[in-house]
């Protein structure tokens, strides 16, 4: 691609002539960019735009001090010496004998840096909101080259180069200060570790404004939307595209850069209130290092332990199965199933004897008969009666207890000699218990 | 009687609630970064104390620095006093003068072969491995060879291992990693072995910082060691002084 030669001769006159005004170049040091930024306030702030050679001098002396400028390349005079043979600064002949005044080259020099320098004038939020505003204006004139141009040459270059100072600004000034907490956090005073503590917590203040400006409420998320449309409007346009893309890019960028800067201080602060917990005061962690070092040498020679809680653990089951008998596979057969499905147990045997009924009714009508009896003699009767076997006496002695509340006379018991109530409505006979065939004779009763 | 009393609040989260109780008196210590469990027993402490004291137990909250954490001290005579190992008590101390010099940077962890380095740098092997051998006094003096090198490594790892189990420390990525790539994390409770350090220098001001510096410090240790950890060093001839005599003391009051 040619530029136009005209054009291009125009250009390369004005460098010609550039490099012939500065065969030096500009070896302006940090301290002549302090003053030169500091002689244009001062001529904005008084509107005076001569100054004597005495003021200058005090001038330059104070901005000195009060910027913290290093020593030696500030000696006001060699500065101003300096100032001069780079023409940032010339001499005025208005009738006072050495008067100076800043040049065109020095006021817009000083103006350039200050605005490139400075972070809080604009706001981020402010910055996205004019390219914003400035996107909808181009975008108003329905022209893809104009959106092309807009893109490329203002979005691209004059936002993102002012945001990307701002956030490296700030990114700097964070970083400077964690320096300083550190070198004080391992030996300061607390006094001026608060101070820095204070310092960071402000920092991150100002970056949770930053955060709040890519996040709703903003023009941040409209403008990456319009860009998302735009993208897909032209989508043939493949130069445009690209310049779309980079903006979109850039805008992501921006907000993970801010979003990770917030993260990063967050924690650090919080390390930075951990430390200090953990230490304690700044003054007495000497002093309790030392000791716990003695401490340390004083466990290495004696038994110290530690009392804790003896561990009375929960019941643990840990079930450690053989390698070969660990997986086998459980399989379910469908006839097993079934013959589980008509499965039904057994019944429970009842005390019931199909002899029951006939041995009660006996008994009843024997009863009805001649209501007084030995116990035992009539049962072993009603045995014999029944045809039974004598094995069968105990059950049948059972049936008849539980059958006796019913009867009619009423039943009365008359304890023989010997027996005792062991509880209310029970009599027994004190027997003893034998290994060989010694039944346990042990009538019961109910009174 | 447990129906009526503010613990029955503790029964609304029952899973938790175990939790806490089989953590409690496994001698974990519980601190913000087990959340639930420290959250429940922040919000409900009364509840969680007069629980605590039913099943004899003390439950004691510390809030040194800005940190709280909370364990148990057992209270009656039921059950034996419980002790770390001599190695692990070690380590602990250790450890916490360790992150007591760093600076803000690398304030919450430190690789276990550092510290492994720093006291072998440091301090008398034979002395060390007298510390860390699970078989104590039995140990000659050994040569400082490299098969004894690991010997005391692997000690050292089951002494990790035993403060990462009462949460004084936490291991990452695992405890069986590769040794150079262990990072060992503080945990609050790692606190506790600040105490005596602590009580000593609250001792020194209360009296105006004038104790004798030569003979002192190390009848101090053992006096206060003895005050604050239960009576640990007793020689065998004293056995008046056992474990249990805080409780028979309690007994008598009562």
């Amino acid at each position: 691609m040619k530029p136009a030669s005209n054009h291009d001769h125009h250009y390369l006159e004005e460098l010609r002539m550039m490099l012939s005004r500065f065969p030096a170049g500009l070896q302006l040091t940090q301290a002549d960019l302090a003053f030169t930024g500091w002689l244009f306030y001062r001529e904005e702030e008084i509107g005076q735009n001569a100054l004597s050679n005495r003021e200058m001098i005090s001038l330059l002396g104070r901005a000195t001090r009060e910027l913290g400028v290093q020593e030696d390349a500030a000696q006001p005079a060699a500065a101003l010496e300096r100032l001069l043979r780079f023409r940032i600064v010339r001499s005025v002949a208005s009738g006072y004998e050495g008067s100076y005044a800043l040049t065109r080259l020095g006021r817009s020099l000083a103006k350039g840096l200050l605005s490139e320098v400075n972070f809080t004038g604009d706001d981020l939020c402010t910055q996205i909101n004019s390219a914003y505003a400035g996107m909808r204006a181009v975008l108003g004139e329905d022209s893809p080259d104009k959106l092309h141009d807009w893109l490329r040459y203002v979005f691209q270059r004059t936002v993102q180069e002012s945001i990307d100072y701002k956030l490296r600004g700030i990114e700097e000034a964070l970083q400077s200060q964690e320096q300083r907490i550190k070198e004080y956090g391992s030996s300061g005073e607390t006094g001026q570790f608060e101070t820095h503590l204070e310092a960071v917590r402000v920092s991150r203040k100002l970056l949770e404004e930053l955060l709040d400006s890519v996040q709703e409420g903003s023009s941040y998320f409209p403008l990456i939307e319009e860009l998302y449309r735009c993208r897909e409007t032209h989508l043939g346009n493949t130069d445009l595209l690209h310049a779309l893309d980079r903006s979109l890019d850039f805008l992501e960028g921006l907000k993970r850069r801010v979003e990770v800067m917030l993260a990063h201080l967050v924690a650090f602060i919080r390390s930075c209130v951990k430390y200090q917990g953990f230490v304690g005061a700044f003054s007495l962690r000497d002093r309790l290092s030392a000791v716990q070092l003695d401490l340390v040498r004083h466990a290495l020679q004696r038994e110290v332990r530690l009392p804790i809680l003896n561990s009375s653990r929960p019941v643990r089951l840990s079930l450690e199965w053989n390698k070969d008998t660990a997986v086998q596979a459980v399989r379910i057969d469908a006839s097993h199933l079934a013959a589980l499905a008509e499965f039904i147990p057994e019944a429970v045997k009842s005390r019931g004897a199909q002899w029951r009924e006939r041995f009660l009714s006996q008994a009843r009508s024997e009863w009805d008969q001649r209501p007084d009896r030995d116990l035992v003699v009539w049962t072993r009767e009603l045995i014999e009666h029944c045809d039974l076997e004598l094995s069968e006496a105990m059950t049948g002695l059972w049936f008849l207890v539980q059958d006796m509340p019913e009867w009619k006379p009423d039943v009365s018991v008359k304890p023989g000699p010997g027996w005792r109530r062991l509880m209310p409505g029970t009599l027994v006979k004190n027997v003893t218990l034998f290994s060989d065939h010694t039944r346990p004779e042990a009538n019961h009763a109910h009174g | 009687m447990l129906m009526d009393n503010p613990c029955f609040v503790l029964w609304e989260n029952e899973d938790l609630s175990r939790r806490i109780i089989h953590r409690m008196q496994r001698g974990e210590h519980i601190d913000a970064f087990l959340p639930a469990e420290f959250r429940f027993l922040e919000e409900e402490g009364p509840a969680w104390e007069e629980f605590f004291r039913f099943l004899g137990y003390r439950l004691v909250r510390t809030t040194i620095g800005e940190e709280t954490f909370s364990y148990l001290v057992s209270q009656t005579g039921h059950m034996q006093p419980g002790r770390l190992g001599r190695g692990a008590t070690f380590l602990g101390l250790f450890l916490s003068w360790h992150f007591l010099n760093q600076g803000i940077d690398g304030i919450e962890k430190v690789g276990a072969a550092e510290i492994h380095e720093h006291l072998l740098s440091t301090f008398d092997f034979n002395l060390l491995l007298t510390i860390f051998n699970p078989r104590g006094k039995h140990s000659r003096k050994k040569e400082e060879s490299e098969r004894q090198q690991r010997f005391l490594r692997d000690w050292m790892r089951t002494s990790l291992n035993e403060l990462a189990r009462y949460r004084f420390i936490e291991i990452k990525p695992s405890p069986r990693a590769d040794w150079g790539t262990v990072q060992l994390y503080r945990l609050p409770a790692l606190q506790r072995f600040l105490e005596v350090g602590r009580d000593l220098i609250q001792q020194d001001r209360d009296f105006s910082g004038k104790v004798d510096p030569e003979a002192e410090p190390e009848d101090g240790f053992a006096r206060r060691i003895q005050r604050l950890w239960g009576s640990l060093e007793v020689p065998e001839d004293e056995d008046g002084q056992a474990p249990g005599h805080e409780d028979d003391e309690d007994a008598e009051d009562a």
